[in-house]
């Protein structure tokens, strides 16, 4: 018998005819398969986004229910964007088909910890831990019931359901940044905001890029081709105890002593100012540095507070959040600075002066600047030198060649900063492109590069809905058992995910104590694989991963919101268990 | 998947057929020229065997004299030499 391609086709259609062909690896499944589209899958636009904030997106090929291959989708609007996307984030395949994958609810049958469970139906495993909660709730409130949210930023939809939950059932909730310090203390201290940060498409307009403990080219892979290029504008030096990647490709490295970096700061700092290299009008209009500071108690003069001027202060209407503070001009001596006013002040930057409180007495007054030079005596060249490891020329030669290529650029890594005092050296080193004056213009500032999700969209009607309340406990509260509204009952329950704080956090044996002593009665986690957290847990839900959610998150790196709430429902479904996060 | 083998897939798909397998396994690729070999020989049907049969050509004859080299039960060597001469036979 012979036959064409159709006359083949419409014979197989035939009932049974396509048995008799005994094919062993071949199926015949005709009209079904008949388009070559959808046998070559679909294609999906996704976006990788672990908490390393380069949110690359990505193409995936999806055959069968199955991702069977990721391409960078270089789809951003700007160029140097593209392509983006790292071996680590292609490596996500093992993790979403790999051995530690949920697929079905588990409920622990073992001690806890020892990571025994039984497979348990969605309904069961729902019910199980409704029924719990319920009792503990009873028992001892609904504050008892703990939230850990874990960087919402990468997925405000779906994380934030469960912030949505914990306000409309009255729960406790945890931050993650608590636990890990993700939010660099000195920004607020400082600069007043939560954080700032260049994009790296800025990287390159800095002439001198100086880079503390944060190793770019390994952890922020798909960016680190803009350090590279800042390195032809300008000078890219890392200071760094270890001869990291990120060492290896500076044009000088500068291998200080550990922990020495405030030290190092500030005697940078001090060359700056002692070779008369700062920008003093810039520190005199657009800082404190003017503004007085009472000698005896540390504290900023309030205008209030001065028989010259306290009349003249009860007259001014500000805004609830601003205070009159008081600078000294040449021209009329002491007077109030306009908190609204960004106009030059012809200020003095330097001085100390005698002046008359409301009640007659007399008190020592200078300028923060003084007083910055004051606590820089202690940090001379030779005294850094010791500190650091770091020979006096070096650190001398480094500090001129910075004040003279400005804007400087400097990049503060977490690793430095989420460690107690971390706020001390942050606050060191943004004196250097405040000093140069490198704030405000193209290529200059400070960044951090964790914590810097600034969300620009209203969330509160999806996270803490009218009637909802959120009762927001610090993480070292919960582990200390005691603060500012820790529930009087303590915390009973803790409910998580996408995080893993049995593991990760830096007091995850507090936690473990406590779940092996049934101090915190039930443990409930949402992960897409296995962890440690799952294994402490009664009972484990398979959810999404986290780069793979529907949702919304922020790409931070290169400030683009990305929304991907429609494209993903076929992809991360392969496997038995129905999904929770199947589509909205 | 590399190209070629995307454009296997793709030609099961116009005679209805997939596999479990990869596109380009042997065994598939055989089965599939003889599905076609079944077929009259008109034109499209004969470009798409010229088109499996070139693909086979252009790796399975190192491959299976690896097979043959490493064989040793006897069997596979067998087998291996048996596709060498209906490859060599050709259309």
């Amino acid at each position: 018998m012979t036959m064409g391609r159709r006359d083949f086709i419409k014979m197989c259609l035939a009932a049974g005819a396509c048995a008799a062909l005994e094919l062993k690896f071949l199926r015949y499944v005709g009209e079904a398969a008949a388009s070559p589209e959808e046998a070559l899958g679909k294609a999906i636009r996704s976006t990788c986004s672990p908490n390393c904030t380069g949110a690359c997106g990505f193409m995936a090929q999806v055959i069968d229910g199955r991702i069977t291959t990721l391409i960078q989708s270089a789809d951003y609007p700007e160029p140097e964007y593209n392509p983006r996307g790292c071996l680590r984030g292609l490596s996500m395949m093992n993790l979403i088909y790999g051995k530690d994958r949920l697929q079905y609810p588990l409920i622990r049958t073992g001690e806890r910890g020892n990571g025994e469970f039984r497979k348990a139906t969605w309904d069961e495993a729902l019910d199980y831990t409704a029924k719990i909660l319920k009792v503990i709730i009873q028992k001892y409130g609904p504050e008892a019931v703990a939230l850990t949210i874990q960087v919402p930023g990468t997925g405000y939809v779906h994380q934030g359901a469960f912030v949505r939950l914990a306000a409309l059932a009255n729960w406790t909730i945890h931050h993650g940044y608590d636990q890990n310090g993700d939010l660099p203390m000195f920004w607020p201290m400082t600069f007043g905001v939560q954080t700032e940060e260049l994009e790296s498409l800025e990287w390159p307009n800095a002439r001198y890029t100086m880079v503390f403990g944060s190793n770019i080219i390994q952890t922020r892979l798909p960016d680190a081709q803009h350090l590279l290029k800042a390195k032809k504008n300008g000078k890219l030096v890392v200071f760094d105890p270890d001869y990291c990647s990120t060492s290896a490709k500076a044009d000088e490295w500068v291998s200080l002593k550990l922990d020495t970096d405030v030290a190092m700061g500030l005697g940078l700092a001090k060359v700056i100012i002692d070779r008369n290299l700062h920008d003093r009008e810039f520190l005199r209009d657009f800082t404190d540095m003017p503004v007085l500071v009472r000698k005896d108690n540390g504290k900023r003069l309030l205008a209030g507070e001065v028989k010259t001027l306290a009349a003249d202060a009860a007259n001014r209407k500000i805004p609830e959040y601003r205070q009159l503070f008081v600078v000294h001009t040449p021209a009329t001596g002491f007077s109030i600075l306009n908190p609204e006013s960004l106009q030059p002040t012809g200020a003095d930057l330097e001085g100390e002066y005698t002046v008359e409180l409301m009640d007659g007495s007399q008190v020592q007054v200078r300028t923060v600047f003084s007083q910055l030079k004051d606590v820089l005596k202690d940090y001379s060249l030779d005294q850094v030198a010791a500190i650091t490891d770091v020979s006096a020329d070096q650190i001398e030669r480094i500090a001129i060649e910075a004040a003279s290529n400005k804007p400087v650029h400097v990049i503060y890594g977490a690793s430095n900063y989420q460690w107690y005092h971390g706020d001390l050296e942050g606050r060191a080193l943004s004196l250097i492109p405040v000093l140069t004056g490198s704030i405000g213009v193209s290529g200059g500032g400070i960044s951090t590069y964790a914590g810097q999700y600034r969300i620009r969209f209203d969330l509160s009607q999806w996270w803490t809905p009218k009637e909802g309340k959120l009762n927001w406990v610090p993480y070292l509260y919960f582990l200390q058992g005691g603060g500012k509204r820790y529930p009087g009952k303590g915390i009973k329950a803790m409910i998580g995910g996408w995080g893993n704080p049995f593991d990760q956090h830096n007091m995850a044996n507090r936690l473990k104590e406590r779940s092996a002593s049934g101090d915190i009665e039930f443990v409930v986690t949402f992960d897409f694989q296995m962890t440690t957290s799952c294994q402490w847990s009664d009972g484990v839900f398979p959810g999404w991963g986290e780069d793979r959610g529907n949702g919304t998150l922020q790409a931070l790196q290169a400030e683009y919101v990305r929304l991907f709430i429609n494209d993903l429902p076929e992809v991360p479904c392969p496997l038995t268990a129905p999904c929770i996060w199947k589509g909205p | 998947m590399g190209e070629s083998t995307v454009r296997l897939r793709h030609l099961y798909v116009r005679y209805g057929c997939e596999t479990d397998e990869m596109a380009d396994h042997l065994a598939v690729e055989l089965e599939f020229l003889a599905l076609l070999a079944t077929m009259k020989a008109d034109g499209p049907v004969q470009e798409d065997y010229r088109f499996v049969l070139d693909h086979l050509h252009r790796w399975a004859p190192s491959f299976l004299a690896k097979v043959e080299e490493n064989d040793r039960l006897g069997f596979y060597r067998a087998v291996s030499r048996y596709a060498q001469k209906v490859l060599a036979a050709g259309p």
